[in-house]
């Protein structure tokens, strides 16, 4: 692939990210989560928001999956065939969630975006480490987190946008499965690809960490981004398993979430899916 | 010198770095995040909580 240059690159409080892509002009991009419309309730103007947002994510995804193919023309031709059927499964969510938005009254370009996902993985320059970090991180983070949106919803009495929910992470176990497929068979073949997996993580580490808000900072819409915890999020055990997580890597994550007594034999299986519900 | 001589004594000693040998299936169940831990950067994937942008009870 291309080098990365510095015209590639943009700073966002001392933190290099890559630049952003091309957004229809509907769209006001911002680079801080403080600047988004995330509001701290499911009110109407709220869930627009998240359909918006989630709508956003997914062009994204689509986009990091085709730069993938267009950057690594040599790699095996059915992982770019898997990253070629990524890219559809995107480029759909992303047109069920926009009509979903248009149901509910909203429209592109309504909230703020942000292309964090973006900045972080087109600064890697080896496939491992994007799909260490697209994949098996950012989107296996996403199963975890649709399986709790379909009972948000629910519960929120909009099954019709639950059910959504449901069908795209459906999709997403694959994306996952097929990068935990490719990494392992790439290290197999090449060993030195693991430490293109450890870079391309250490790298999001040291995103998350400079990004991180300030205390008590406050977003575009009044809620404080710092007076909450982010413990109580679980792992989707179920669909982590369908993705070929192995045991011990479930059990790792349930460890990093604090279920470490629960799951102190690492390859114990039944202890994790105990932890988990 | 004597302070740079007691400066010395002050600090831990020395140790050697170590290495870890691990193999594929060590090294990838190492370096995996959370969903918590990629929302520390702030509310990574909002329309995934409730309660308030990336509150989950």
């Amino acid at each position: 692939m291309r080098l990365i240059g510095p015209d590639d690159v943009k700073i966002v409080r001392g933190v290099v990210l890559r630049r952003d892509p091309a957004r229809e002009t509907c769209f006001t991009v911002v680079q801080l989560h403080k600047d988004l419309h995330d509001y701290a309730d499911m009110s109407d103007v709220s869930r627009r928001q998240r359909l918006h947002r989630h709508m956003h994510n997914e062009m994204q995804t689509m986009e990091i999956a085709a730069q993938n193919v267009a950057d690594f023309p040599d790699a095996p031709w059915e992982l770019r065939m898997q990253m070629a059927r990524q890219c559809w499964d995107e480029s759909r969510h992303t047109q069920i969630l926009y009509r979903r938005l248009r149901e509910l009254g909203g429209r592109k370009g309504e909230f703020p975006v942000m292309n964090y996902e973006w900045g972080v993985t087109q600064l890697l320059d080896s496939l491992a480490a994007r799909l260490a970090v697209q994949n098996r991180t950012f989107e296996a983070g996403e199963m975890d987190l649709l399986r709790r949106q379909e009972g948000m919803w629910n519960d929120a009495g909009d099954p019709t946008t639950a059910a959504l929910m449901d069908a795209l992470l459906a999709d997403e176990v694959q994306h996952v499965r097929y990068a935990n497929r490719w990494l392992k068979e790439l290290a197999r073949q090449n060993p030195r690809i693991l430490l293109q997996v450890a870079a391309g993580v250490q790298c999001l580490r040291r995103v998350t960490a400079g990004l991180a808000p300030r205390h008590d900072e406050v977003n575009a819409v009044g809620v404080n981004l710092t007076a909450f915890t982010h413990g109580d999020v679980v792992a989707n055990i179920e669909d982590r398993r369908l993705a070929e997580f192995t045991q011990d890597e479930i059990a790792e994550i349930l460890r990093q979430e604090g279920f470490g007594a629960l799951v102190s034999g690492a390859a114990d299986g039944a202890a994790a899916t105990a932890a988990a519900r | 010198m004597d302070a740079m001589k007691d400066g010395a004594a002050s600090r831990p000693k020395y140790e050697s770095p170590k290495i870890t040998p691990m193999d594929r299936d060590e090294v990838l169940k190492a370096f995996q995040m959370t969903a918590a831990q990629i929302s520390a950067a702030g509310c990574w994937w909002a329309p995934g909580c409730a309660g308030s942008p990336c509150r989950f009870d």
